[in-house]
């Protein structure tokens, strides 16, 4: 469910217009038109290689960063592509303005075509770069979750893999023009022979792809999840409607959370000055963030208990622990949320997105939670909870719902990092303040809001890192809860093996041909990377990449990498009060369950590895600290 | 203190804030009897604020209704509650109506030192208590509005505006409405 243009509506228009190309024959035409034709191509070719030398430059930049010290091939094949277009462009004639409007009339399709395909794939660029922004000091930084995958390097093979997709064609017509014109010329003049030459550089681009593909074959998914970035725009703010599917519930809910880690990311100001730093927000964000994890507490132990009831022991026990991680985020989130009760900041703004958001997301998750079609705060949770009625009726239907919830305690993780940073530079500026009266000799008392003891201060702080704490170990339950349905759902696809690679979405072979059935065929639009895509994990991964296409390996690899993020999810919920207020905040750093292993893998987040760096300016985490007191 | 009260009612005013203030003391903070009940506390604080009669009387007693709903809702904030999400979220609205007020110049410095009042666990049904809090809250709102209309301070006439937005937030969250 993914109604955002997508990088792989633009590459397929691309592909449609290129192959579009193609499809009328040379046979039969004479040699002025088919002059006039390969003159047209060259200048649509002039227009389109461009754009295609840009994509193999960020390509090639990104190559450069990761290759290390020993280039695979994939990682040959970007740092020599661009010399092959390059060399392209070189021999290209420059184009020849149409001299006559037979000529025209002959090949405007040809133009047309060319034209509106270059358009695509300039569109296509411009929706990746969407996802970055450039500071001032001209350091290119992440601007959205999809960022960090944009840049991997498993997605800049799939870009790479997606360009040599785009040439193929260009230089299949350009040599099966000029080769027709050759016939009939008997001569090519040497406008022509340089578009034949042009082309066949072009091919060496393709077959220097290919040629990768075949030794190490890219995965299916990796192209789905090219295909699936979306326009970095975010969805507009919506709550949800009455009687809302199960379904349409949890994208709202993942919509929000993506809503809200935006906001949470951007908004901040300086915390010594910063006039939208209000304690409303403060506590409507804390308050919103208690009944968010109260409402993925009794949705856990709905499930539970349904889980429960079809004797599936192990899952409704993960479910019973991450219903209990959700009611002790609850409890330290409303300690947060009753700090201000005896906390103000004197500032007047209206409530931040990240606030208002926050909200939403309370009551999209209090939607999932209750039977009650129309809830609301005030409606009361007197029916049933939602699970126990029309949800999940299939195990399968579970991963959804999970997922909903990681992004929705993800969110909430986020806001406590980012409050927690917000308000010490607050405290440290003396703007956390306590209401007093003050009463001298007289006995007559002035009033007004002192700057807050440090005692004071430091309790408020305290919550914001217990509730921090307590919300990362609740999405390391729900990832290690992910982790568990992961085998189910994967073991049941026994017959994918070779499907794995990316022959039915690039439309490569292994040997790097084309296979005939794909050509002209749509691409399965995938969705949301971490919501339905069975992305592999790494040793399902690895096993692929050596040629493994035996069903009972593969699953076997699934199932060690279902072990792998059971482990993972533990060591994150026990690591949690270690590296909530900075591992959090990174972008997509811990929304699915595979990112973590590759994580783990890449050798951070075991219990006993290094630990990252701490960011400057965060102090040292104290111990827990004792929960401010009513009255204080 | 309101400067149109009759010489028995400046007593009675005066009174209340030392009772304020002895209360305010950790002395008496301790004490665990002599807490009020929820119900009590909310009609008691209902009964002042209808019979407030000029700004300050109003703030006054805006603020002790402040204070009561915040004392109630905690009562309420707890998981097993039909309206954990209400009494929860209300806990905003109504500490910063309460901090709205405090800086109003006309609120007299024995109602301001008043703290937030334990009245223990929670005793009645939460309907009941939300539609006490929501009848207060109604009763906030249009006090407030007319308070805000006849202040002459303009921080006085803020402190009644924004008052009367967050009692207006607390009373739409306990009528069902989204918030």
């Amino acid at each position: 469910m993914n109604d955002r243009a997508t990088f792989g509506d633009l590459a397929q228009q691309a592909v449609r217009h290129l192959e579009a190309i193609n499809r009328s024959g040379v046979d039969g035409t004479g040699v002025i038109a088919l002059t006039a034709e390969v003159q047209e191509f060259a200048a649509g070719l002039d227009r389109l290689l461009p754009v295609l030398d840009r994509y193999l430059a960020d390509i090639a930049k990104s190559a450069s960063v990761h290759d290390g010290t020993k280039l695979g091939p994939w990682e040959r094949a970007a740092l020599s592509a661009p010399a092959a277009l390059r060399s392209a462009r070189r021999h290209l004639p420059r184009p020849v303005p149409t001299r006559t409007w037979s000529s025209v009339q002959r090949t405007a399709s040809v133009t047309r075509e060319m034209g509106n395909a270059g358009r695509a794939m300039t569109a296509g660029r411009d929706l990746l770069h969407m996802h970055f922004t450039t500071t001032p000091g001209g350091i290119r930084e992440p601007h959205s979750e999809w960022a960090r995958i944009i840049e991997s390097p498993r997605v800049n093979r799939a870009l790479l893999a997606e360009v040599a997709r785009w040439v193929r064609p260009l230089a299949d017509r350009g040599i099966q023009l000029t080769t027709a014109a050759a016939r009939q010329r008997g001569q090519l003049p040497d406008d022509l022979r340089a578009v034949m030459t042009a082309c066949r550089c072009l091919t060496l681009l393709t077959t220097s792809v290919d040629k990768a593909h075949a030794a190490e074959p890219l995965l299916g998914y990796d192209v789905r999840e090219l295909h699936a970035i979306p326009v970095s725009v975010l969805r507009p703010r919506r709550v949800p409607e009455r009687g809302a599917t199960t379904a349409g519930l949890c994208q709202g809910v993942a919509d929000c959370a993506e809503r809200i880690r935006r906001h949470a990311e951007t908004e901040p100001e300086n915390p010594a000055w910063s006039q939208t730093l209000t304690s409303e927000s403060l506590s409507q964000s804390a308050a919103s963030a208690t009944t968010v994890s109260q409402h993925t507490a009794a949705i856990l132990r709905a499930l539970a208990g349904q889980a429960a009831v079809k004797d599936m022991v192990r899952l409704s026990q993960k479910m019973t622990a991450a219903a209990q991680a959700a009611e002790r985020s609850e409890q330290d989130w409303l300690a947060a949320a009753r700090g201000w009760y005896y906390t103000h900041i004197d500032a007047k703004a209206k409530i931040s997105a990240t606030a208002a958001e926050t909200a939403d997301l309370a009551l999209w998750t209090g939607r999932l939670a209750h039977a009650n079609p129309a809830w609301t705060p005030g409606s009361g949770s007197g029916h049933p909870a939602r699970p126990l009625g029309e949800q999940p009726a299939e195990p399968e239907d579970l991963p959804q719902t999970v997922n909903a919830l990681l992004k929705a305690t993800a969110a909430i993780t986020t806001i406590a990092a980012t409050d927690y940073i917000q308000l010490r530079g607050a405290a440290q500026h003396g703007r956390l303040l306590v209401p007093v009266v003050r009463r001298g000799p007289s006995q007559r008392g002035t009033k007004g809001f002192d700057r807050a003891p440090i005692e004071h201060a430091e309790s408020v702080l305290a919550n914001y890192r217990s509730a921090g704490t307590a919300s990362a170990q609740l999405n390391a339950a729900l990832m290690g809860l992910a982790a568990e349905l992961q085998p189910r759902r994967q073991l049941k696809a026994s017959a994918r093996s070779a499907a794995r690679t990316a022959a039915t979405v690039t439309g490569l072979h292994r040997d790097g041909t084309v296979p005939s059935e794909n050509v002209g065929q749509p691409e399965k639009k995938a969705d949301r990377p971490a919501m339905k895509d069975e992305a592999p994990g790494p040793i399902e991964r690895i096993l692929t990449e050596l040629g493994v296409t035996d069903a009972d390996v593969l699953n076997h690899g699934t199932a060690l990498d279902a072990d792998i993020g059971r482990v993972v999810g533990q060591a994150a919920h026990d690591t949690a009060p270690n590296r909530w207020n900075h591992a959090m905040r990174e972008l997509k750093s811990v929304a699915d369950t595979d990112f973590i292993v590759e994580h783990v893998l890449a050798g951070r987040g075991f219990p006993g590895a290094p630990q990252e760096p701490r960011p400057r300016g965060l102090a040292p985490l104290a111990p827990e600290q004792p929960q401010m007191e009513a009255g204080k | 203190m309101p400067a149109r009260l009759s010489t028995g009612r400046k007593i009675a005013w005066r009174l209340r804030g030392f009772a304020a203030i002895l209360a305010a003391s950790p002395a008496c903070r301790s004490i665990p009897e002599g807490k009020v009940r929820e119900m009590s506390q909310l009609e008691d604080a209902y009964r002042d604020l209808a019979e407030a009669d000029g700004l300050a009387e109003v703030l006054d007693a805006g603020y002790g209704a402040f204070l009561a709903v915040l004392s109630v809702i905690q009562a309420h904030q707890d998981r097993h509650d039909d309206l954990f999400a209400a009494f929860v979220l209300a806990g905003g609205p109504a500490s910063h109506g309460r901090f709205a007020i405090h800086a109003a110049p006309a609120l007299s410095s024995a109602a301001s030192a008043r703290p937030i009042p334990d009245c223990g666990p929670r005793a009645v049904p939460s309907r009941d208590a939300a539609d006490a809090i929501g009848r207060l809250g109604q009763l906030l709102v249009s006090k407030l509005t007319v308070a805000a209309a006849v202040a002459r301070e303009p921080e006085d006439r803020r402190a009644c505006t924004e008052a009367a937005r967050h009692a207006r937030a607390l009373t739409s969250l306990f009528d069902g409405a989204p918030p």
